[in-house]
């Protein structure tokens, strides 16, 4: 799984237009994010828009990229004739990004603190964290499912991206004042109000915590049992 | 069943309601040379990938090298060189090799296979520049890595230029000479001929014959040629059929027949045009099998 992930990683690095993809452009609305952020309507929200905006461009779309990639190009079915679970080698290939993605997520939230404060409780906010990388891999995986070619991600991937993108958005801007279980619900919103949460002390109770990372962990187990279900590891004949 | 290198039992691979392979029983030996021939869509690759773990079978029983073919410690024993498979293009073809040699679990240096298949000037080269013959001749010093036990090889000469083809014999006999398992899959009869030490042709799905070169040959008769005029032909001592002014003749008994013709033509100074005598061949044995008429 190791030389799996560190070829994967040397093989983004190499392609520019990938590293751009996987880099640039989530860097890119995390910047604006923390630009901007003075004008949020709460400003606890800030952190949580990040992670969820930057995980989505950088794992969700760019995971589902590479596993569509290294489908179409026969590329899995090879790693298949190896020795390495089936486990090993989607955590081989989707490591890259995740590593890559949290990376980039902790210099943009380290700018954000300075700008507009330290979180409260920077573990509650780093669970969020956590909750987003492992939430947007599943449905990495579910997406790429169906996904037959890295072309084919850029339209499979956007439905999700959006739901994620603006339910986070929703929530940033309007609270979790009304319509709270049905904004909590949805795929992402759950991470966001987790950093959210551990931004500003306000919400630090053990249920809403709980509640929060339960929602979160029963997205991740559809999506993978899902995956698990779908997944092909051949293109279609 | 554990001295036996591939030992499968009434294999049944499905994709939806089409069974590409309909119940195949088949034992490789270990260090014994197989293979497998038949025509497009007979079922080869899909058994061969049942065979190698990769394809769930929806019913029989497979065993390889004594055990589940997906277990990691039989995979380090295999090596696979699948019909058409992948590399990720922005890796060299060095760095190829020591990637998916390291994933074998063998240990080998990826210089001495890329040497073994000619492309010791192409480790450096990123597999996105390599022609479609250099990445064969990847995937086949791929799975040449660590000297397996067991080689699959579908379809290998496939796009190899005849150097290359005659260089990647050379690296299979020289494995089958230390004792590695061959099992081979390909169109080309010449290649089954001249490696195989057991054959087996599979049409619609099941294996319709097996056997030795020498036990197949058997099966099918040799062949007379000649072109001689019509008018002579009346009292031709072996029944031919014509074509023209062309005669065939299918016979079991190619010396006694070839012998007796050539002494009625001596006897009345008859030319025998374009004479040929074939000995039964596996392309007679093939196209029989092939057209349903084999007698199994």
């Amino acid at each position: 799984m190791f030389e799996i992930a560190a070829m994967e990683l040397r093989s983004i690095l190499r392609n520019k237009l990938v590293a751009a993809c996987a880099v640039l452009l989530p860097l890119a609305i995390g910047v604006f994010i923390v630009l901007t952020q003075d004008r949020l309507p709460l400003p606890a929200s800030a952190g949580g828009l990040v992670v969820v905006f930057m995980q989505a461009m950088g794992i969700y779309v760019a995971g589902t990229t590479t596993l569509a990639g290294r489908r179409q190009t026969l590329y899995l079915k090879r790693l298949r004739t190896t020795r390495v679970s089936d486990f090993g080698i989607l955590a081989g290939l989707l490591a890259p990004v995740a590593i890559l993605s949290l990376l980039q997520v902790v210099v943009v939230l380290v700018a954000l603190s300075f700008s507009a404060g330290a979180p409260d409780n920077p573990l509650i906010v780093a669970a969020g964290v956590v909750s987003g990388v492992a939430l947007f891999l599943a449905f990495a995986l579910l997406t790429a499912a169906r996904t037959g070619s890295p072309e084919q991600a850029q339209i499979t991937t956007f439905p999700l991206f959006l739901i994620a993108s603006g339910a986070a958005t929703w929530v940033a801007i309007t609270g979790t004042g009304d319509l709270e279980a049905i904004k909590l619900a949805l795929p992402g919103s759950a991470a966001f109000q987790l950093i959210a949460d551990g931004w500003s002390s306000s919400g630090l109770e053990v249920v809403r915590l709980g509640t929060l990372i339960a929602i979160n962990l029963a997205w991740i187990l559809i999506a993978a049992l899902g995956a698990k279900v779908i997944f092909r590891w051949e293109p279609r004949s | 069943m554990t001295d036996s290198a591939v030992y499968a039992s009434n294999v049944v691979v499905a994709y939806g309601d089409h069974e590409a392979v309909r119940g195949v029983d088949l034992r490789i030996r270990q260090g014994e040379f197989y293979t497998l021939l038949g025509t497009n869509g007979a079922g080869k690759t899909s058994l061969l990938e049942a065979i190698e773990g990769l394809r769930r079978p929806q019913a029989g029983t497979i065993e390889v090298l004594g055990g589940d073919p997906k277990e990691p410690l039989v995979r380090s024993r295999l090596g696979i060189m699948l019909q058409e498979s992948g590399f990720a293009p922005d890796l060299t073809a060095a760095e190829s090799i020591g990637l998916f040699g390291g994933l074998s679990g063998r240990r080998d240096a990826p210089s001495r296979v890329l040497e073994l298949v000619g492309l010791e000037n192409a480790g450096s080269t990123r597999v996105a520049n390599l022609s479609g013959g250099e990445r064969r001749r990847l995937d086949l010093a791929v799975a040449l890595f660590g000297t397996p036990e067991l080689l699959f090889l579908d379809e290998p000469s496939a796009g190899l230029d005849p150097q290359a083809r005659d260089r990647l014999w050379s690296a299979v006999r020289g494995l089958a000479a230390q004792g590695t398992t061959v099992f081979l899959t390909t169109h080309y009869l010449e290649e089954a001929e001249a490696h195989a030490d057991r054959v087996g042709v599979m049409h619609d799905g099941r294996l319709v014959v097996e056997g030795s070169l020498t036990e197949l040959a058997a099966r099918n008769p040799a062949r007379i040629r000649f072109e001689v005029s019509r008018q002579v032909s009346a009292d031709l001592p072996v029944t031919a059929t014509w074509d023209e002014g062309t005669a065939t003749i299918e016979t079991r008994r190619l010396q006694e027949d070839l012998t007796t013709l050539l002494a009625w033509a001596r006897e009345r100074a008859i030319v025998l045009g374009g004479l040929s005598a074939t000995a039964p061949g596996l392309r007679d044995l093939v196209r029989s099998v092939s057209e349903g008429g084999a007698d199994v």
